[in-house]
This record gives C-alpha cells, structure tokens and sequence, in this order.
C-alpha cells in the first residue's frame, strides 16, 4: 500500500460512516429486524415433535393393550390420543390432518405378549409431513422400546433388567436440548443478512444516484473504494453481532464455551468474507434491483446448504464436496464449536480456510469489476 | 360503459409498460427462472433427513474374536462409516474436533460376560449439537447390536433372552408411500421460492419510481389508483404463474416426483398465494420510497419468516402458542398445506376451500393496505 493510501481510505471510511448515521431508518433496519429475529424464531426452529395428536385403533381386548394405549397417553408429546373406530375413520383423520399418525394393535397382541413372542403394531404415518412422521416414527420406537423394559421388570426383576445393552451419554448438549442446536445457526444467519445486506446496496446505491462518478473523480484508487466500504460494513456486522452475542448469553443463556476473542476473531474473518461477496455482486450490478436480486440468489440457496436444517452429511458425496465454498456452512461449524463444544483454535483451524479464501477471492473479484466498470 | 372501457384502456396502457420494463431488465427473468431451479435442486437433492453413513469412531479395549464380530457388523452396514480407534482419548479428541459424530467404546469385559451369560454392554458417546441425529444414530447403533446379539444367540445359545423379544414396529406410510423425504420437502420448497420471488419482484417497483422520479409522470396522467395498482401487479402476478408452473414441470418430470392432484387445484392455491405476495410486495414498496430500503424490508419478511414459518422444514405444532398464533398471519403457511395436499394426496377440495380462503383474506387485506399506502397526489 502507497503512502496516502491510509489517509484516503480512512476518509472514505468516514464518509461511508457519515452516510449511514444520516440514514436513521437503514441503521436501525439493519440492527433491530435481524435480531427480533433471532429471538422469534429460536422458539420456532425445534424440529422437536410436541403437540401432536395421535390416533389408536386397537383391536385387542387383552390388558397388555390397555397398558400399551395408557403408555401412549401419558406421553407428554401427545396433545390427544384420539380412540379410532375403523380403517375409515383411520384414514379420514390422516386426510383431514387431524392426527400426524395411527396405531393399530391387532388382535392378537396381547396373547403374544403373554407368550414373549414378540408382538407387532402397526403405524400409519402421515407421509405429507415426512420430516416430522420421520422423528415421530423414531419416537414411538422409544415408547415402544420403554413399553418392553417395564414388561421386563414386572416379569422377572432379578434378571439383567431390559437394557439392550446400550447405554448412551450425550457429550456437549446432554439434555439434548432442540434450541441450543439451532441458536448457533440462527446467530449465524443474522450475521450473514446483515453482512449482506449492508455491502451489497452499497456501490449499486452509489451508480444510481450518481455519486459513483464523484468517487470516480477522486484520487481513491478501486481497491481502496472497496477496502473502505469493506471495513464499514463489516464494523456494522460487528456491531450486530456483539447485540446477537449478548441476547445469546443473557437472553437464552446459552454459554460461550469457547475463548471470547475467537468469537471475534472468527465473526470477522467470516464478515469480510460475507461482504466481499456483497461488494462482488455490488459492483457486477448496474440497478439496484440487480443488486438484491444478486443477494437473493446467494443467500437462500448458501443458507440452506451450510447445514442449518439438515446435516451436510446426508448430503450426497458431490454436494458435499461443493459445500467447501460455502462461507456460511464454515461459520455454522465454528459456531457450534465455539457455543456448544468449547472449541479452541486448533479445533476450528480447519475451518478458517475456506472463510480466509473465499474472503480473498470475492474482494479481488470485487476490485476487478470495479475497474471494468470504472472503462 | 365507455368509463368502464376507459379504465380497461389505462389499465392495459401501465400493464404493457410493466412488461417492456421487465423484458428490459432481465435481472427479473433471472431470478424468476434461475433461483426456482436451484431451490428445487436443493430441495430435491441436498436437503435430507435420511441418515447414512454415519461417522463413528470405535474403540475395542477388548480384542478377543467374539467382539470383533461386533466391528464387522457396523463395517457392513450402509448406516456407518466406521473407523477404528486405538485408545478412547482418540475417539473423544475425535468427538471435540467434529470429526466424528459418535464414539462406540467396546469394555474390555465384553467377552467375558458374553461367557457368562450376561448380556455385553458397551459405551456409546453421542454428540449431543444436533439432537435429532443424535437420536437417530443411537437407534441405529441400538439396531445393529440387536441383530449382533441374534447373530450370537443362534451360533452359541448364551445370550440373555429377554434382550431379543422387543416389540415390533410395522411402519407404513399414508401418502408418499415410497417415504421419499424428496416428495415431500419439494412441494415445500416450491412454496418457499414463490413466497419469495413474489414479494422479491414487486417490492422494488413502486420505490423505483419514485427514486428516478418517473412516480411524478405516472401520477400526472388519468389514471385511477386502483388501475396503477393493479396494473404494476398483474405483470409480475404472470411472472410467477409461469415460474410455478416451471417448478411444477421439474418436479414432475425431472425429479420425478409424483403429483396425485389436478393441475385446476395447484393454479387455483398458487394464483390466490402468488396475488398475497405480489400485493405485499407492492405495499413494501408503496410504504418505503426507498429501494435500499425497500430491499431491506423485502429481504428480512421474505426469507427467513417464510424459511422457519412456514411449516416447510419445522413443525408448526411443535411452537409455543405465540409463535403459532404469528404462523396465522403468514399466508405461505397455509399454501404449504395446499400444495403439500395438491402434490401428494390429491384434490381433497374441501381442506383446500379452506386454506384457499384465508389466503385470499390476507391478499386482499394486502391489496387494500397497497391502495392506501400509494398516494395519489405528491403531497
């Protein structure tokens, strides 16, 4: 970098600053929404099943039935065990959606289970709802499964009690608690909106109101324009993710388990790799239109395949392979280390390289349109 | 008669302006017609829930030839991806890095209570940052020792009894029987991308006027406010009749996946969702005169509540009352349930009259606050 380079990207900086003050309402657009999202939707991403109504054919006369039936009304997930009276009625629930599933206990239930020889139900899932019957279905096996321990018990307590022999700890969110799962990936979606959001309207807004030929006309070099509109933004992701930060911690007391200054470190490494995307797509559009159009086509599609709703691994091989450019899925991954399992740098190391790249890449990128643009 | 014929002419005058000013900017058509097919190919090919090839490291601090069996098992099945460990600290440091999802730990008296009959234990060590996963992988591992154990009872006849006769679960599927979770997850992201590209397209329009200053020659002519609405909306309202209808095709055809309903149900549900969210974008725009504004706005209502709300990826029951209460005011949330029914069950009319109608109630609500939102005068 020359000499006066600093001083002009300082006031470029200063300039970006003073515009965005003047702007009360973007501030405050870009602060405020993002984080009452957070908050609002960290009580709706759960992907736990609760509330739910179930529906129970049983055919069986016999007391072990009755015992099973009971099981499943005393489960707290349930809402409302409904008692069905045929395969009509059965199938009419499922339609109308009234009930997510059925149980149907044949006749000869109960005489197998006297017998210990293995007795079968059947279950109707709603397949419409293939994620939620997916994890009911799991759900009902453990019920099912809890069912044959206390027959175990009952019959012969000496014996080695019902376990399968199995036994299970759960490392870094023991009570397997849904929400502390999804905050990490809520906390980084906010990071990357506002990211977004205020990069990318950034030199678009600039070409349409005309105040682009004015920095043209001055001495600022392209790589110093984007330097400076770079580091703004990614002061105003900061921000932004300090107030995330502190309704993390005191809000949903969710600990950061991990060293504060790798929080840091890492959310600005990933900022300027988010805002270096916004710039690319700033300065590859002419209208501003373009310029949220760019960020629509980004930021859906890289939100969905960072693994925030389903895990990278059940992605097939290639996929995955093409996550590895996805700066979003690295920083869910930090993210989670950092919250859940108290990463330290040497953990996450691998995962700072991708953010680094894609941080270089789209700001020359950036650069290289600009003075494309600039002729 | 000649008013009413006038009022169609103006009405016909702003509609082919709006298309010229499209066909102009192909930004629009991109995003109409790229962004959908990404979405579906996300949907369709990336998103799942079906786990396989789960990485789960294994210690055998026991290495008598009964146990290693139970190695063998895992490496055979198609659910894990195993890898051996030499010592537990390996597997937990693996646990900490994120390299592994789960630790299998075989005690060095797994053989010797096999010899006495008692039934063998081993440690599993799950990471708990995705539950769900978690779950799902401990009834995996829980199978595989099931069959192991029947693998030894019939070779050795040691194995404690009661371990084996577990109840059976015999699992079918009401609609989407082959239990694709593709079937079921691309109707919803047909939802999503045209709750998205519908207040997307619209929202910059009416705030782009008014920046270039072209909203003070509009309001200059004799057009009617109700004719300058919905003359800005119909193009757009087209747009995404034909983006819906491409979703559909590459879901029919090119992914396969199987559509039980008639083509009248799906373009009656997609055209009263496509007129809410035109309409909504439209008063974004009216409301903010401002397109960075305006694109703000449209970014932060369009995408994450409709991603989480809608009951596309997470279930709406499973929300506290509040939050379940809000997903009433988001239309996407009943049109998830249309083109779920639509797609997978058929023309059942008389849930879709039902969610159709609450649909239309906000879209007109919407289109109302659009007239009143634009002002007819500079002032």
């Amino acid at each position: 970098m020359k000499e006066g380079s600093v001083t002009r990207i300082a006031s470029l900086i200063r300039k970006e600053f003073l515009a965005l003050l003047g702007d009360r309402v973007s501030c405050v657009l870009l602060i405020f929404p993002p984080i009452m999202q957070l908050i609002v939707f960290s009580f709706a991403a759960s992907q736990e099943i609760v509330n739910v109504r179930l529906g129970v054919m049983n055919l069986d006369q016999g007391v072990q039935s009755a015992a099973l039936v009971r099981s499943f009304k005393a489960e707290p997930v349930f809402r409302e065990v409904i008692t069905l009276r045929g395969y009509r009625e059965l199938d009419a629930a499922l339609d109308q959606r009234k009930i997510i599933a059925a149980v149907v206990i044949p006749e000869d239930f109960s005489q197998k289970v006297a017998s210990n020889s293995g007795a079968e139900i059947a279950l109707t899932l709603d397949g419409r709802r293939a994620n939620a019957s997916g994890i009911l279905g799991g759900y009902i096996g453990k019920i099912a499964h809890s069912y044959d321990a206390s027959l175990v018990t009952q019959r012969s307590a000496s014996v080695n009690a019902g376990s399968s022999g199995v036994i299970t700890r759960y490392w870094f969110n023991p009570n397997l608690n849904a929400r502390n799962s999804f905050i990490p990936g809520l906390v980084c979606i906010t990071m990357t909106t506002v990211g977004m959001l205020a990069s990318a309207m950034s030199i678009a807004r600039e070409r349409e109101f005309g105040t682009f030929e004015q920095l043209l006309v001055s001495p600022l070099k392209p790589y110093e324009i984007v330097l400076g509109k770079a580091f703004t933004a990614v002061v105003l992701g900061t921000l932004s993710s300090t107030l995330v930060l502190l309704v993390v911690l005191f809000g949903f007391k969710l600990p950061l388990h991990g060293p504060l200054w790798l929080f840091y470190a890492t959310t600005i490494l990933y900022l300027t790799s988010i805002v270096s995307v916004g710039l690319c797509v700033s300065s590859l559009s002419i209208t501003q239109q373009q310029a949220t159009l760019g960020i629509f086509l980004f930021l859906p599609p890289a939100v969905m395949t960072s693994g925030y709703a389903t895990p990278i691994e059940n992605m097939p091989i290639f996929l995955q392979h093409a996550t590895v450019i996805n700066p979003v899925r690295w920083q869910i991954d930090v993210l989670k280390g950092l919250f859940l399992r108290g990463s330290q740098l040497t953990s996450i190391a691998l995962c700072l390289i991708p953010l680094a790249c894609v941080a270089a890449v789209s700001l020359g990128a950036a650069i290289f349109m600009f003075k494309r643009r600039m002729e | 008669m000649t008013r009413v014929l006038q009022r169609i002419e103006r009405l016909l005058a702003i509609i082919q302006k709006e298309t010229y000013q499209i066909m102009r900017d192909p930004s629009a058509l991109l995003v109409a017609f790229v962004l959908p097919v990404i979405m579906l190919f996300i949907f369709g090919y990336a998103l799942s829930l079906d786990v396989e090839r789960v990485k789960i490291g294994v210690v055998m601090e026991d290495r008598a030839p009964i146990s290693r069996k139970l190695w063998d098992f895992l490496n055979a099945s198609r659910y894990f991806d195993a890898t051996f460990y030499d010592s537990r600290a390996q597997a937990e440091a693996a646990l900490v890095n994120a390299t592994k999802r789960a630790a299998l730990i075989v005690p060095n008296d797994f053989s010797k209570r096999i010899e006495r009959g008692e039934t063998p234990e081993v440690q599993l060590l799950l990471d708990g940052c995705e539950p769900n996963m978690a779950l799902i992988i401990e009834n995996y591992v829980r199978g595989v020792f099931q069959k192991y154990l029947s693998a030894l009872q019939a070779e050795t006849q040691t194995v404690n009894v009661n371990a084996l006769n577990a109840t059976q679960i015999q699992s079918r599927l009401r609609f989407n029987v082959a239990q694709i979770t593709r079937n079921s997850l691309i109707p919803g992201s047909i939802a999503l991308v045209l709750a998205m590209i519908g207040t997307l397209l619209t929202a910059m329009i009416v705030a782009r006027e008014w920046e270039r200053g072209t909203m003070e020659a509009t309001l200059s002519t004799s057009i009617g406010l109700f004719e300058m609405v919905l003359g800005k909306l119909l193009p757009y309202f087209a747009l995404g009749i034909v983006t819906s209808l491409l979703c559909l095709g590459i879901a029919r055809f090119v992914m396969g996946t199987p559509i039980e309903g008639s083509l009248c149900a799906y373009l009656a549900s997609t055209s009263a969702f496509l007129f809410v969210t035109t309409s909504q974008g439209l008063l974004i725009s009216s409301v903010c005169r401002n397109q960075t504004r305006a694109s703000q706005v449209a970014l932060l209502v369009s995408f994450l509540p409709n991603f989480i709300l809608s009951g596309v990826l997470f279930e709406i029951s499973a929300m506290p009352e509040a939050l379940q209460i809000l997903t009433y005011f988001f239309p996407a949330r009943y049109y998830v349930v249309c083109i779920q029914t639509v797609c997978m069950a058929g023309d059942l009319w008389t849930l879709l009259a039902n969610q159709i109608q609450y649909i239309m109630l906000i879209g007109v609500v919407s289109f109302v606050a659009t007239l009143v939102a634009t002002p007819k005068r500079l002032i």
